[in-house]
C-alpha cells in the first residue's frame, strides 16, 4: 500500500489520511510499491544503489550529534537552510513528522523553523546574513511541504506570516533579493521565492495570481535572447547552467511549462556540455536540485535521459558515513543529494507533476 | 595638496570640539562660521541669520565679537545682537541696557526687536524707554514688542506709532498691528498690505506670526497677484505658517464668496498649498457657477489631484467634458483619468469623436491608463472606430497603441479586418504600428497571419545547427540538408559551447527538421530561438513553400543577421555576408530583388549563418508598387 502525501484542506481527506497512517506500522510510514502509480515516473527506476544511498544518507542525518538539540541541523552559518533541506530529505522518502523512526526529529526540525519565525516576527532566515532571505524561502518551502503531515498547531499561522513577508518583499520588477523589502531583485533569489510561494499556495495559503505572474515576468526578463539561457539579472551577466536550471524550474512552477521561454531554457540545459554532470561542477547541488526537477516536469523522455547520469554521479560522491560533502557543509550536501537522488519517490508535493 | 584657509581650519576645530560636547551642530554651521568673517555685509547678515535661527552655540563668541566691534557696520552689529539673543535664548540684563541706550539707531532698533521675545522682567522697562525713542524705526520695533506682550490692550499705544507707515518701518509696524489683532489694527494692517510700496516689507514682518485673523487679510491679496509676483510667494509662506485647520476654514470661506477671482485664487492655492479633500465640495460648488475659462481651468486642476478624492467630483468632470472650450474638455478628461470608480470607456466615448485632436489624444491617453479588463472585450475595434480611421497620424498611432494595450484575443478578428489595409499598404511606419497592435491581440497560433498579410514568409521548416566559425567557413560548405531536402531525415552535427567557461571541443548531436515559426509581427524568423542552443558559431537552413495561382514577377526584400544565401526553386538568387562585429548586430540585406514565381508551389531555401549575438532572417514579397502579393501555403 502506498501512502500519498497528505496535502489537502478538507476534513474528510485529512481524516482518511490519518486513518491510513494509523493502519500502517508506526515504526515506518514510507513508500511501498504495490499500488499502481498514478504518474508515469515512478519508484521503479530508482536503482537499488540509489535507494541504499538515500537510506544511508538519512541515517547519517538522524545520527546522534548531527541534528542539534534545538532541532536544527548544521553549524552556525545557515542553520535555517540546512534544517529546511534536512527536513525535506526525510519527507522525500515518505517519512511523516511525529510518526515512526524519524518522526520525532522531524517534529523538532519543524518546531525549530516555526520558532525562528515566532522570534523574528515571521522572518525565518538568519538575521544580518547575506543568505537570510534564501533561508526564509527554503523554510517556507519545507514547512509548506510539511503542511498536512505535521500536527504542529502553529505551522499554518507561522507559514502565513512567513508568506506575507515574501509577498511584501516583491519588488516593482517582480523579483526578490537579499533583504525582506521590495528593493532590488535577482534571478536566484526570485526563483527560491517563486518555488516557495507555489508550494505555500498548494498548502492552502493565499498567494495572489498577480504575484506569481509578476514573478514570472521578472524571470522572463532574465532570459538571454540569443542562447535561451538565463542570466543573474535582466541584461546583466552571462547565461549559465545553474541560473537556467533555476529559471526554468520557476517558470514551470508558475504554470509556464509549454511557454517558449521555458522550452528554450530546457534546450539550453540539454545542450550544455556534459561537464555539468561532473562531481566537481561548480554549484553542483544548487544547479542539479533545480535541473532534475525541471527535467522531471518537462516529461518522461527528458527525465529518462537525465536522471541516470546525475544519480550515478551522486551515488559515487557519497562518503563512507553516508553523508555527502557540499559547498555549505555536510548537512547541506547530504540533504540536497537526497533531494536530487530521490525525485522518483514523488512523496514531496513539489515533486509531483 | 589642498591648502585650506586658517579660518576654515579653525572653524572646523571649533566645530569638532563643540560636537564632542553637545551633539552635532547643523550641517551648514562650519560654512556660516567662516562666512561670518567675510567682508561682504550681505554674507555676514546671512550667516548671522543662520547661526541665530539654528542656535549654533559654538558661534557665540564670534557673534559677540562682531556685536562689540566698532569697525563693523552698525546694521550688522544690530543683526549680531538679534542673533546672539537667539543663540543664547536670553539677554544679559547687566549688559543689555547699554544697547537700549546706545548712540547708534540700528543697535537700539535691534534691541527693541530682541525684546519681542526676550528681556524677562526688565523688558517692560526697556520697551517703555524705547517707545519714547525719537527714531520711528526704534519706536515701531518697541511697539511690536509691546503689542506682542499686551495683545488687544496695546492698541492705544500702537495706534499713534503705526499711523503713518513708511517702507523703512513697514515691517515693524505690520508686526505691531498683527500682534495687537483688534479690528482697528487689522483694518490698518489690511491697508498697509494693500499699499504696493509697503506690501513686501509688511509681509516679511508678519510671515511667521501665527494668527487666524491674518488668514483673510492674506487671502484677499491673492486675486490680484500673478504667481510670478514676489509677494505671491511671501503670502504663500505666511499662509503656510498658519494653523492647518484655521487655514482650511479660511480658504473655504474665501472660495464660498462666489467672486470668480477669489475662486480662481483659492483653487490655485489648493493646488499649490493645501490639497485638503474637505475643500473639494465648496470649490466644486463655486465652480458650478463660474463662467470664466481660467477659473474652471484652475478649479479642475485642483479637483483632479489624486489627493482631492477626484472620484467625489466625477460628475462635475463629466459635465465640464462638454464645455465649449477644448482645453477644458481635455483637462476634464485628465481629471477623470484619476477617478477609480468611473467606467472610462463609457464616459469618454463621445470624446473620441471630438472635433479637437487634443481632446481625442487626451481621451486615448486616459483610456490607456485604465486597466485593460475594463475595455469592451470583442467590441474594442468598433469602439475605437473613429480614432482608428482618423486623418491625424498621431491619433491613429495612439489608437493602435490602445488597441494593443486593452484588446483581447476576442478583438483580433475585428481588428484584423479593420487594419488589414494598413498591413498591405506602403506606409512602413503605419504598417509596423498596426502590425504591433495586431500582434498584441493575436492568439499565438495566428500571429503568422499578421506576418503573412504584410508579405513576409511566415511558415518555415528549419534545421540546424552546423558548426561555423568566425570566417563563416561552414557557410561555404555544403551540409547534408542542402544536398536533398527531406523533412523526415535527421543528421549528425556538431556545436561548440562558449558560454560560462569555454569548451572549444565540438559536441556531437543529432539534428532534425522542425517547424519554424515567425512569432513576431516584424516578420523576422529568429534562427536562434527556433534551433537548439547555442546560436553562436552556427549555420542553419530554413525552407518555405508558397503557392501562387499564376506565374508572375515579384519583388523580394531580404535581410538578416549575419549571412544568408537564398535559392528559389533550386536556383540561387541571393547571397550576402555582413562584416563581423563582436556582440553587435551584423545586418545583411538585399532589397528590391526582382524574381519570377511559377504558378503553383515555389520553394525558398535559406542558408543562414551566425557568429554570435542576434541571428535571424526575413523575406518579404511585394509587387513593383510595394504592395504585398497574395500567396498561400500549398
Amino acid at each position: 500500500m502506498k501512502v500519498r502525501p497528505l496535502r489537502t484542506t478538507t476534513v474528510a481527506a485529512l481524516t482518511a489520511a490519518s486513518l491510513i497512517a494509523t493502519l500502517l506500522p508506526l515504526s515506518r510510514v514510507q513508500a511501498q510499491d504495490e499500488a499502481a502509480p498514478t504518474q508515469t515516473v515512478g519508484v521503479a527506476r530508482l536503482t537499488p544503489e540509489a535507494e541504499a544511498a538515500i537510506t544511508k544518507g538519512l541515517a547519517y542525518l538522524a545520527k546522534a550529534g548531527v541534528q542539534n538539540p534545538d532541532g536544527s541541523w548544521g553549524g552556525s552559518g545557515n542553520p535555517v537552510a540546512e534544517t529546511s533541506v534536512g527536513l525535506m530529505a526525510f519527507m522525500l522518502k515518505g517519512y511523516v513528522p511525529g510518526r515512526g523512526e524519524y518522526g520525532r526529529l522531524m517534529d523538532k526540525a519543524i518546531s525549530y523553523l516555526i520558532n525562528k519565525g515566532r522570534e523574528q516576527r515571521g522572518f525565518m532566515g538568519t538575521p544580518n546574513n547575506h543568505a537570510g532571505m534564501y533561508e526564509h524561502g527554503l523554510a517556507v518551502l519545507a514547512l509548506s511541504e510539511a503542511w498536512g503531515q505535521s500536527k504542529n498547531p502553529r505551522l499554518k499561522t507561522g507559514l502565513r506570516r512567513a508568506v506575507d513577508i515574501i509577498l511584501r518583499a516583491q519588488n516593482a520588477e517582480g523579483g526578490w533579493r537579499y533583504n525582506p523589502e521590495p528593493r532590488d531583485a535577482d534571478l536566484s533569489m526570485t526563483v527560491m521565492h517563486v518555488v516557495a510561494l507555489n508550494s505555500a499556495r498548494e498548502a492552502g495559503i493565499s498567494v495572489p495570481d498577480a504575484t506569481i505572474e509578476k514573478a514570472a515576468k521578472y524571470v522572463f526578463s532574465c532570459q538571454d535572447e540569443d542562447s535561451g539561457g538565463f542570466r543573474y539579472q535582466p541584461g546583466g551577466g552571462e547565461p549559465g547552467f545553474a541560473r537556467t536550471a533555476a529559471g526554468v524550474m520557476s517558470l514551470i512552477m508558475c504554470g509556464k511549462l509549454r511557454h517558449k521561454s521555458t522550452q528554450r531554457g530546457l534546450a539550453f540545459l540539454k545542450a550544455y556540455p556534459d561537464r555539468k554532470f561532473d562531481k566537481n561542477y561548480p554549484r553542483f547541488h544548487y544547479s542539479h536540485y533545480y535541473a532534475i526537477q525541471a527535467m522531471y516536469q518537462a516529461g518522461e523522455s527528458d527525465f529518462q535521459s537525465w536522471y541516470p547520469r546525475i544519480a550515478a554521479t551522486i551515488v559515487s560522491k557519497q562518503q563512507q558515513d553516508g553523508s555527502w560533502g557540499g559547498a555549505h557543509g555536510t548537512v547541506y550536501g547530504t540533504g540536497f543529494s537526497i533531494l536530487i537522488l530521490g525525485v522518483p519517490y514523488r512523496y514531496l508535493p513539489i515533486y509531483q507533476r | 595638496m589642498i591648502r585650506l584657509p586658517h579660518s576654515f581650519v579653525a572653524s572646523l576645530l571649533v566645530l569638532a570640539s563643540a560636537w564632542l560636547q553637545a551633539g552635532p551642530p547643523p550641517a551648514g554651521s562650519g560654512r556660516m562660521l567662516q562666512q561670518l568673517e567675510s567682508e561682504s555685509w550681505i554674507q555676514q547678515a546671512e550667516a548671522l541669520h543662520y547661526l541665530g535661527e539654528h542656535r549654533v552655540e559654538l558661534a557665540t563668541d564670534a557673534v559677540r565679537s562682531l556685536l562689540n566691534s566698532n569697525t563693523a557696520h552698525p546694521w550688522i552689529r544690530g543683526r549680531a545682537l538679534v542673533s546672539l539673543s537667539q543663540i543664547e535664548d536670553k539677554v544679559d540684563p547687566g549688559e543689555f541696557g547699554k544697547w537700549v541706550a546706545h548712540d547708534l539707531v540700528p543697535l537700539r532698533a535691534a534691541a527693541a526687536e530682541v525684546l519681542e521675545s526676550h528681556g524677562a522682567n526688565s523688558a517692560a522697562t526697556w520697551i517703555d524707554i524705547l517707545l519714547k525713542d525719537p527714531e520711528p524705526v526704534v519706536k515701531c520695533h518697541a511697539a511690536a514688542a509691546y503689542a506682542q506682550r499686551k495683545g488687544k490692550e496695546a492698541w492705544t499705544v500702537i495706534d499713534p506709532v503705526t499711523a503713518s507707515p513708511t517702507p523703512s518701518i513697514a515691517r515693524a509696524c505690520a508686526r505691531a498691528l498683527a500682534f495687537t489683532g483688534n479690528e482697528a489694527a487689522l483694518a490698518r494692517l489690511g491697508r498697509q498690505l494693500a499699499d504696493p510700496a509697503l506690501v513686501r516689507e509688511s509681509l516679511r514682518g508678519i510671515s511667521r506670526i501665527q494668527n487666524a485673523a491674518l488668514i483673510p487679510l492674506l487671502l484677499d491679496l491673492l486675486p490680484d497677484l500673478e504667481e510670478t509676483d514676489l509677494s505671491y510667494g511671501a503670502i504663500l509662506t505666511a499662509l503656510q505658517n498658519q494653523e492647518w485647520k484655521e487655514m482650511t476654514a479660511g480658504l473655504a470661506a474665501f472660495i464660498k464668496s462666489g467672486d470668480e477671482n477669489r475662486v480662481r485664487a483659492g483653487a490655485r492655492l489648493i493646488t499649490t498649498l493645501t490639497r485638503s479633500p474637505e475643500l473639494g465640495p465648496p470649490l466644486r460648488e463655486a465652480l458650478s457657477k463660474a463662467t470664466r475659462t481660467e477659473t474652471i481651468e484652475a478649479g479642475l486642476i485642483a479637483l483632479g489631484s489624486a489627493a482631492m478624492n477626484p472620484d467625489e467630483h466625477h460628475q462635475f468632470f463629466s459635465k465640464t467634458l462638454k464645455h465649449e472650450e477644448s482645453s477644458i474638455r481635455s483637462l476634464s478628461i485628465r481629471c477623470l483619468a484619476h477617478c477609480k470608480d468611473v467606467n472610462h470607456y463609457e464616459v469618454l466615448r463621445e470624446s473620441l469623436v471630438d472635433e479637437d485632436f487634443e481632446v481625442i489624444q487626451a481621451a486615448l491617453g486616459a483610456l490607456k491608463r485604465q486597466p485593460a479588463v475594463n475595455a469592451p472585450q470583442g467590441r474594442l475595434v468598433a469602439y475605437l472606430e473613429a480614432p482608428l480611421s482618423s486623418d491625424n497620424e498621431t491619433i491613429r498611432a495612439l489608437a493602435y497603441d490602445l488597441l494593443a494595450h486593452a484588446g483581447s484575443e476576442a478583438d483580433f478578428r475585428p481588428a484584423m479586418a479593420a487594419l488589414e489595409e494598413l498591413l498591405t499598404g506602403t506606409d512602413e511606419i503605419l504598417r509596423a504600428a498596426a502590425a504591433k497592435a495586431l500582434g498584441a491581440l493575436a492568439p499565438e497560433d495566428q500571429i503568422g497571419e499578421v506576418v503573412a498579410a504584410q508579405g513576409y514568409l511566415a511558415h518555415w521548416m528549419v534545421i540546424g545547427t552546423f558548426l561555423n566559425d568566425k570566417e563563416h567557413k561552414a557557410f561555404h560548405e555544403i551540409h547534408e540538408p542542402e544536398k536533398e531536402i527531406d523533412f523526415e531525415k535527421s543528421y549528425k552535427a556538431t556545436y561548440i559551447w562558449l558560454l560560462e567557461g569555454r569548451s572549444d571541443k565540438p559536441i556531437e548531436r543529432e539534428v532534425t527538421w522542425g517547424e519554424g515559426i515567425v512569432d513576431q509581427t516584424d516578420g523576422k524568423l529568429s534562427m536562434s530561438s527556433q534551433l537548439p542552443p547555442p546560436g553562436s558559431f552556427a549555420v542553419g537552413y530554413a525552407v518555405s513553400d508558397i503557392h501562387v495561382d499564376t506565374e508572375r514577377e515579384v519583388v523580394l526584400d531580404i535581410d538578416g543577421d549575419d549571412a544568408f544565401r537564398i535559392w528559389l526553386n533550386g536556383e540561387k538568387i541571393s547571397e550576402k555576408i555582413a562584416p563581423y562585429q563582436h556582440r553587435k548586430d551584423c545586418l545583411a540585406e538585399d532589397k528590391g530583388l526582382e524574381v519570377k514565381l511559377v504558378a503553383g508551389t515555389n520553394r525558398f531555401i535559406v542558408k543562414s549563418a551566425n557568429v554570435d549575438y542576434r541571428w535571424w532572417v526575413r523575406l518579404r514579397l511585394t509587387d513593383t508598387n510595394g504592395i504585398p502579393i497574395p500567396f498561400r501555403r500549398p
